[in-house]
């Protein structure tokens, strides 16, 4: 029976022991999970402020896009008009020469039937100066003529050009409106999360400061209950074992 | 992750805690004296203790899995 009860001590005294060694380490090994968890956390905090200021850029650069694309369209429509104007006046001007150009014509055709009537030399000499400046003046008209053509085809290239760049640009004025739009969202949902990241970690910073502040609590009081009681279990045992060999 | 490293030794310190219950109440079969009550009884307060030791862990632990709940959100 004594034998037994020795045994018991001995398993308690040991049971004890292994306690004290396995909660010596208790406050420290919280204090280092705490502190690796902060640093987590504040990593992901770090991760989710850099995605919302990247965020921002991109809304910035998107508004700036959509201006520059406005600016654009406002811009080239001007010209279009500006274009337009041009082109009714070179229109207006080929008129012009159409009817002056058929009225030197009628003159030349009028002054060569005269010359076909005439005999005096003199006179068809006169005439035919005349014809001359008129064919001369024929000419330079109908490169007039010709050159406000090419400046006409020339308008409507540009216009033609202008036009679809200006449709163009409003397609991608309208995309880029849509994807600000939706950055515009992302940001608000990334600040709204950085938000509650925020006050999570305020959180969990109390809860691991309580955590770490039990964790020494019990460390310290366990290990003097541990200690003291194994100091009583090895007076137990060393009074059984006397109490044995006064018996023997 | 985050929360793994409380969990884990909160783990650690609870079967510690069970363990040395369980050898102290095998004792009391060959260990029933004042001595004995006075070890059972501290040992039920180191008990009682590291309840609150592991519901503070508990608490970092949800308070943790929510924050990286919250982290864990794709935008």
């Amino acid at each position: 029976m004594v034998d037994v009860t020795i045994e018991a001590l001995k398993s308690v005294k040991s049971a004890l022991a292994d306690f004290k060694t396995e909660t010596e380490t208790v406050a420290a090994r919280a204090n280092a999970a705490s502190q690796k968890i902060v640093d987590e956390c504040r990593t992901c905090i770090a991760n989710t402020q850099g995605e919302v200021e990247r965020s921002k850029m991109t809304i910035e650069r998107y508004e700036k896009d959509v201006d520059d694309l406005e600016q654009a369209i406002i811009d080239d429509s001007k010209e279009l008009d500006r274009l337009k104007n041009l082109k009714t006046e070179s229109k207006k001007n080929i008129a012009e020469l159409d009817c002056l150009i058929t009225d030197v014509r009628q003159q030349i055709s009028l002054l060569q039937a005269q010359l076909s009537e005439t005999e005096d030399e003199k006179t068809k000499s006169l005439i035919q100066e005349e014809i001359d400046e008129l064919n001369s003046q024929m000419i330079s008209l109908c490169d007039k003529k010709q050159k406000t053509q090419q400046l006409l085809e020339k308008i409507e290239k540009k216009s033609s050009e202008l036009n679809q760049r200006i449709e163009v640009n409003k397609s991608k004025k309208s995309q880029t409106e849509i994807l600000l739009e939706e950055e515009k969202r992302r940001f608000e949902q990334l600040s709204n999360k950085l938000s509650r990241q925020k006050y999570s970690f305020t959180k969990i910073s109390d809860d691991l400061n309580e955590y770490v502040s039990i964790a020494k609590r019990f460390q310290s009081n366990s290990i003097d209950v541990a200690h003291s009681e194994a100091s009583a279990v090895e007076q137990c045992i060393d009074s059984i074992d006397a109490y044995l060999i006064t018996s023997i | 992750m985050g929360s793994e490293w409380i969990r884990r030794d909160t783990k650690d310190f609870e079967q510690s805690v069970v363990r040395l219950g369980d050898t102290i109440s095998k004792a009391s079969t060959l260990w029933c004296d004042k001595k004995y009550a006075e070890l059972s009884n501290a040992v039920r307060n180191i008990a009682v203790d590291s309840k609150q030791l592991i519901e503070a862990g508990d608490k970092c632990c949800s308070q943790i899995d929510k924050f990286m709940s919250i982290a864990a959100e794709k935008y």
